[in-house]
């Protein structure tokens, strides 16, 4: 277990209405997919109540950026009571979920998997000056880059809730 | 000392995935559609343990453990293990769209599916010390890449992820499909 340094905590969606669960799971392992991340896959709940559907679904995809250091992100997805209705789509009746959903996206940081450095104090003390000082700028911009891409993450998936985006993705990516 | 000791990289899990599930859902159907995918990717499948308790009035608790070995190549295999366990499970009559009745059964189920990829499955390689270095020389250095890069991700996107998908979509899970399935291979 190597060094975790939490870069992205919390950033919460909470949405109440119509929507199809489904297509939100794909959007989120597309997203993850194209931006090369590996997946895993935490939770799988679904319980079916009496109020409806009680969904818990998470993953924690990785991404190695370094042999030193790899990002993870993890989505977790909370449904409760959701419902199939009837929607008009394009004049077409259809069914699609309702219900309310919660996503909570975090971001890490992982130095050092394979605690190499972290065998004794002086390592310990080393890594510490080269994180912080010698390889500042690549510690910084590694961090930059996972707030962009869960940024990217949340706009996307507010664009599937058609809710008012706070946030749309304009900075660069660092090179 | 042991072999394991020193020995780099012997094998590699793939990472363990979890389903929990409650409703209704057809018991026979999950257990062939396993049975089939396994058969379907050249897998040798075992049947390791069926245990039936009935520890209350809500149903019974069934566990069924399965272990599926599919040696790739002489050097490594993949050896998948399936846990199925049933709490609070019995028998509903069920009428399906088109107004014929069926048998399902109704109560709680929990998926784990562990993958591992392991090397020198027939322990050839640890006869003596000087093939059990030169076998941790091996994996470290030269089939290094195609250990973690290549089989691993065989086993992880191809078999495992595979397998919970297929199992999301058997018991009409909300988050059926997987979009790892168009992943293409290198071979």
């Amino acid at each position: 277990m190597g060094h975790i340094k939490i870069i992205v905590d919390h950033d919460k969606i909470d949405y109440s209405g119509p929507l199809n669960v489904t297509e939100l799971f794909k959007i989120i392992e597309n997203f993850i997919f194209h931006m090369g991340f590996d997946k895993r896959q935490d939770k799988d709940f679904e319980q079916n109540t009496a109020n409806g559907k009680f969904i818990e679904w998470q993953i924690s995809p990785w991404k190695w950026i370094t042999d030193y250091a790899r990002y993870i992100i993890k989505v977790r997805v909370l449904g409760y009571d959701i419902l199939k209705t009837d929607a008009l789509v394009h004049n077409k009746k259809t069914k699609i979920d309702n219900g309310r959903i919660i996503i909570v996206i975090d971001g890490f940081v992982e130095y050092d998997l394979q605690s190499k450095w972290e065998q004794n104090p002086l390592l310990h003390f080393l890594r510490a000056i080269y994180d912080n000082f010698i390889y500042k700028a690549y510690t910084e911009r590694f961090e930059q880059r996972l707030v962009h891409d869960i940024n990217h993450l949340h706009d996307e998936i507010e664009k599937f809730f058609n809710l008012c985006r706070h946030y749309s993705v304009i900075s660069k990516q660092g090179p | 000392m042991k072999p394991e000791d020193f020995i780099h990289l012997p094998e590699i899990p793939a990472t363990p995935v979890y389903i929990q599930y409650k409703g209704i859902f057809d018991m026979q159907d999950l257990y062939e559609s396993i049975a089939d995918f396994f058969r379907q990717k050249k897998f040798k499948f075992y049947e390791k343990q069926q245990r039936l308790r009935k520890p209350g009035p809500f149903g019974a608790e069934i566990l069924y453990q399965f272990e599926a070995r599919r040696k790739a190549e002489d050097y490594y295999e993949f050896i998948v293990n399936v846990t199925i366990e049933t709490f609070d499970m019995h028998d509903i009559e069920v009428v399906l769209k088109d107004g014929t009745k069926k048998k399902m059964t109704k109560g709680r189920i929990w998926i784990q599916i562990l993958g591992n990829c392991v090397t020198d499955y027939e322990k050839i390689w640890e006869k003596s010390a000087f093939l059990a270095h030169l076998k941790s020389f091996y994996n470290k250095y030269i089939v290094k890449k195609k250990f973690e890069g290549v089989w691993w991700d065989e086993l992880q996107y191809k078999i495992v992820l595979r397998l919970h998908a297929m199992i999301k979509e058997r018991l009409k899970m909300a988050s059926e499909g997987s979009e790892f399935r168009h992943m293409a291979g290198v071979h």
